[in-house]
């Protein structure tokens, strides 16, 4: 069952002389696993395939930033403050140039330049701690359903209190205490944020794991492997953990807009990412501290804060349609 | 039953106890604390930031006193912590707040939760109608243009943050056509909340429609209905007797939380439109280090949420017999 996640296609390139011709044709044509399957129900859906261009694009943005923008997102200008968006004309001085394409913020700064860096912050705070919450909560959610016993009881406790928290609140008090310590500067808070947003999520996936695991393990294949003297840690790794892959890839995919969603929060509360005053700083600004800055100037500029308030909505809705395309992809009973 | 709610309920104090000491212990690492004042204005005196200190306790050690006298082993829990949950346990007293003089925490959230519960209502009252309602005839006309059309709205709506859309919203509302002003001042009767309400249930209806609506899809092909179909049950009779009681199960379920969520989770909302509700104090109160404050807002949000969480699995069980509680 495991084995096909591995497709043998190398076996396929290469047909063995000794096979008779009937075996060939069935050589010939690669044997679809869950994997192909599913990449093939994923590719007929537009929405999906639009989102993963899209998330694909964002992170050329993001890696490529500083040849793409038009100027240094920290490069003031007080005397060029609140220009209005490029296509909005008006007779004073405010009037909306192409060269600042949605115009400048209230200390000059070019409002499409910092909207370009905000991605690089939006992406990492996305996808690093998604792969730390899906490292975490598959160790436990493994260790616990195949364990059982004291460890699945003791680790299910954990979950349990950390799943009743308020997140939310949690994270906002965390970010506060924890902001002005070494650990809150690194990165400009970055790091904390990561950290912050994994301790606070690794329960729900601990616990689909743990519940997978424990219908899992009365398979039958599970059964054989234990029958025929394999390992525990084989059968762990080889054929359990595959098989909860599936609806931890659809968890992982929805965790990413929540943590985009939630460093925007934190940062419109003035408790995000810092803002950094080094013109080289790596993660200038956030979209959520432009929503920030943007909030104070919502009459005169609305661009300041439309812009970053889109670039999210769009992001979230990029990561939340393919989401709903793996899952559908991955698990077709759920489609209706 | 009983024993299984007597057991959750008593789950919470674990739960509640450990939050308490996390919140505790995060809020005393943050830097500064409750008596500092604007670094513009005149400071605090010394010798009255002593008093003060002394007067609530705050000169103690955080958790646990190692001053304490070994014949006497309660001594070692003379903390501010174990101070603050004995005053609690034994006189349910949550203390005064630090940055309003005189005034008891729970004054302050006494009156900051009828406007937050007001908003929450308001926005659970309008998302669960018209998620029903969209989701219903989304399914009803399935592969139409209508279902077509609010599955697509759904989606979008889903995604989109709470304050993007209030941003939307204001500007189109309140700076361009001017219906209400960005600055409330007044926030009894209905008007004021009506912009609020519609950005916070906005997910929730989202998400309402979408399970609304797959889960009548899934009933819709249940033999039971096709039985009262031959049997020649009005059309009428079978979506409202047959379907709906039987699609609305799943939906349920989900309002315990979504009310919990919608009560306690309009931060953004409240700070956005300047609701003075608990979101806002909470915001305030961590600015201020006002430690009470802080602490009394995470276990009243805790509290909530679990008690959401739990009435939802009564419910449950009440409509669906299948599901037995252990």
């Amino acid at each position: 069952m495991a084995a096909t996640g591995t497709t043998p296609a190398t076996t396929a390139a290469q047909p063995s002389q000794q096979l008779s011709l009937e075996a060939q044709k069935i050589l010939a044509k690669p044997p679809r696993s869950l994997w192909s399957d599913a990449w093939l129900r994923l590719k007929r859906n537009k929405a999906a395939m639009v989102s993963i261009v899209f998330i694909i694009l964002l992170v050329f943005i993001a890696v490529f930033a500083p040849l793409i923008t038009p100027h240094n997102p920290l490069e003031q200008n007080t005397s060029n403050s609140f220009r209005q968006a490029a296509w909005i004309k008006t007779d004073g001085k405010d009037t909306g140039n192409w060269e600042w394409p949605l115009g400048t913020d209230n200390l000059g700064r070019d409002v499409w330049s910092r909207l370009i860096y905000g991605t690089r912050v939006s992406l990492a705070v996305g996808l690093v701690p998604m792969i730390i919450i899906v490292t975490v909560g598959m160790a436990v959610g493994l260790a616990a359903g195949f364990a059982g016993g004291m460890v699945d009881n003791l680790s299910m406790r954990g979950i349990d209190i950390v799943l009743a928290f308020p997140d939310l609140l949690l994270f906002i008090i965390a970010t506060v205490a924890l902001r002005d310590t070494p650990l809150g500067r690194i990165w400009g808070g970055l790091l904390l944020l990561f950290i912050v947003l994994a301790l606070l999520g690794w329960a729900g996936l601990a616990r689909l794991v743990r519940g997978q695991v424990l219908g899992l393990k009365e398979k039958e294949y599970v059964e054989a492997a234990h029958s025929i003297g394999s390992s525990n840690r084989r059968i762990m790794f080889r054929h359990l953990m595959p098989n909860t892959l599936s609806p931890v890839i659809v968890s992982a995919a929805f965790l990413v807009p929540t943590a985009i969603l939630a460093e925007a929060t934190l940062g419109y509360l003035g408790l995000g990412v810092r803002p950094a005053t080094d013109p080289n700083a790596p993660f200038p600004t956030s979209w959520g501290s432009m929503l920030l800055e943007g909030n104070v100037a919502l009459s005169n500029q609305p661009w300041m804060m439309l812009a970053p308030a889109l670039a999210v909505a769009m992001v979230l809705l990029a990561f939340t349609f393919l989401g709903d395309g793996l899952r559908d992809a991955l698990d077709p009973r759920m489609k209706q | 039953m009983l024993a299984f709610i007597i057991r959750r309920l008593l789950w919470l104090i674990p739960v509640l106890l450990l939050l308490s000491f996390i919140t505790f212990g995060l809020m005393h690492i943050a830097p500064g604390g409750p008596w500092d004042t604007d670094p513009s204005r005149k400071q605090l005196d010394p010798r009255t930031e002593k008093a003060l200190n002394e007067k609530f306790g705050l000169d103690k050690p955080i958790f646990f006193n190692t001053n304490g006298n070994i014949q006497q082993p309660w001594t070692y829990l003379d903390s501010q912590y174990f101070n603050y949950v004995w005053k609690i346990v034994r006189y349910g007293d949550f203390g005064p707040s630090y940055r309003r003089r005189g005034v008891d925490v729970v004054d302050i959230l006494k009156q900051g939760v009828p406007y937050s519960l007001k908003l929450g209502l308001m926005a659970f009252a309008w998302s669960v109608t018209f998620g029903i309602l969209i989701g219903i005839t989304a399914a009803l006309h399935q592969n139409t243009w209508v279902d077509y059309v609010s599955l697509f709205s759904a989606t979008i709506l889903r995604s989109t943050p709470t304050f993007v859309l209030g941003i939307l919203l204001i500007i189109v509302f309140a700076s361009t056509l001017k219906w209400v002003s960005v600055i409330q001042e007044d926030w009894s009767g209905i008007k004021p909340f009506i912009l609020p309400a519609i950005c916070l249930g906005a997910a929730t209806a989202a998400f309402v429609a979408r399970l609304t609506r797959s889960s009548m899809l899934d009933v819709t092909r249940q033999d039971y209905i096709r039985t009262a179909r031959a049997k020649g049950v009005g059309e009428r009779s079978v979506v409202y007797s047959h379907m709906l009681k039987n699609a609305l199960i799943p939906v349920v379920t989900i309002l315990g939380p979504a009310l919990a969520a919608l009560v306690t989770g309009s931060f953004i909302i409240e700070n956005l439109f300047g609701v003075p509700g608990i979101g806002r104090l909470f915001i305030e109160a961590i600015n201020a280090r006002d430690y009470s404050m802080i602490m009394a807002t995470t276990l009243l949000y805790a509290f909530l949420v679990a008690i959401g969480n739990l009435l939802v699995d009564i419910t449950y069980a009440f409509i669906d017999p299948r599901i037995r509680l252990s």
